[in-house]
């Protein structure tokens, strides 16, 4: 198994408080990647809701929630 | 989304393989759907609130990936979720901004096993628009 390089790595040079803030944004997507399928459904649901009624940029709104 | 952070989205997409020829192998699953009382809406079914898309296996690519799906569990029901590397691959011949954005983002958070992906992609002849890709966002081929 091999890693693609990290696009941050390459794009943020050596501002050292920016590295960390998106350091600590990857580990949360690392923690959020490793969550039960279940609870990942969980947190799509709660996605949705947040996402209703918001526009889209052409002035559709979001609408759908799964009820499962 | 079974690799990655929870994403936003709202269909479901279940690829199968027909099991007989037929002009329109989609006929049978909506007539019974409908029959159960779900309505659809363009091209979802609408399952227990889920827009839901049945898509026949379109070439061997997809055939290959469906034939090699991964049994998952989603509570304690069993489904099945195309491997990692099918994935990307089915992505990269759709090739559609949100697959592009998907394939970085696989990239970035999953482990990829680029020497099968490698093999996978050169079968499909795909790996001169993978080169092209992975040189385009992430610098090196």
């Amino acid at each position: 198994m091999e890693n693609m390089p990290n696009l941050e790595d390459r794009t943020l040079g050596k501002n050292e408080a920016l590295r960390n803030i998106f350091r600590a944004k990857s580990m949360r997507r690392k923690e959020l990647k490793e969550l039960p399928f279940e609870k990942k459904i969980e947190i799509l649901i709660q996605l949705q809701k947040m996402a209703k009624g918001v526009k889209r940029p052409g002035g559709k709104k979001d609408g759908i929630i799964w009820m499962i | 989304m079974y690799y990655v952070e929870p994403l936003l989205t709202y269909d479901l997409a279940i690829f199968f393989i027909p099991i007989e020829e037929s002009l329109d192998v989609l006929a049978p699953i909506y007539k019974y759907l409908k029959e159960k009382g779900y309505k659809t809406q363009r091209e979802h079914i609408i399952i227990e609130s889920v827009p839901t898309q049945f898509i026949p296996v379109y070439n061997e690519l997809v055939r290959e990936a469906v034939q090699n799906s991964t049994e998952v569990k989603y509570g304690r029901i069993k489904t099945r979720v195309l491997g990692l590397e099918y994935l990307i691959a089915v992505m990269l011949q759709t090739y559609r901004a949100k697959d592009r954005e998907r394939i970085i983002k696989i990239f970035e958070e999953a482990k990829v096993d680029l020497k099968f992906l490698r093999k996978l992609l050169k079968k499909h002849n795909l790996y001169g628009k993978y080169a092209k890709f992975r040189g385009s966002y992430f610098g090196k081929k």
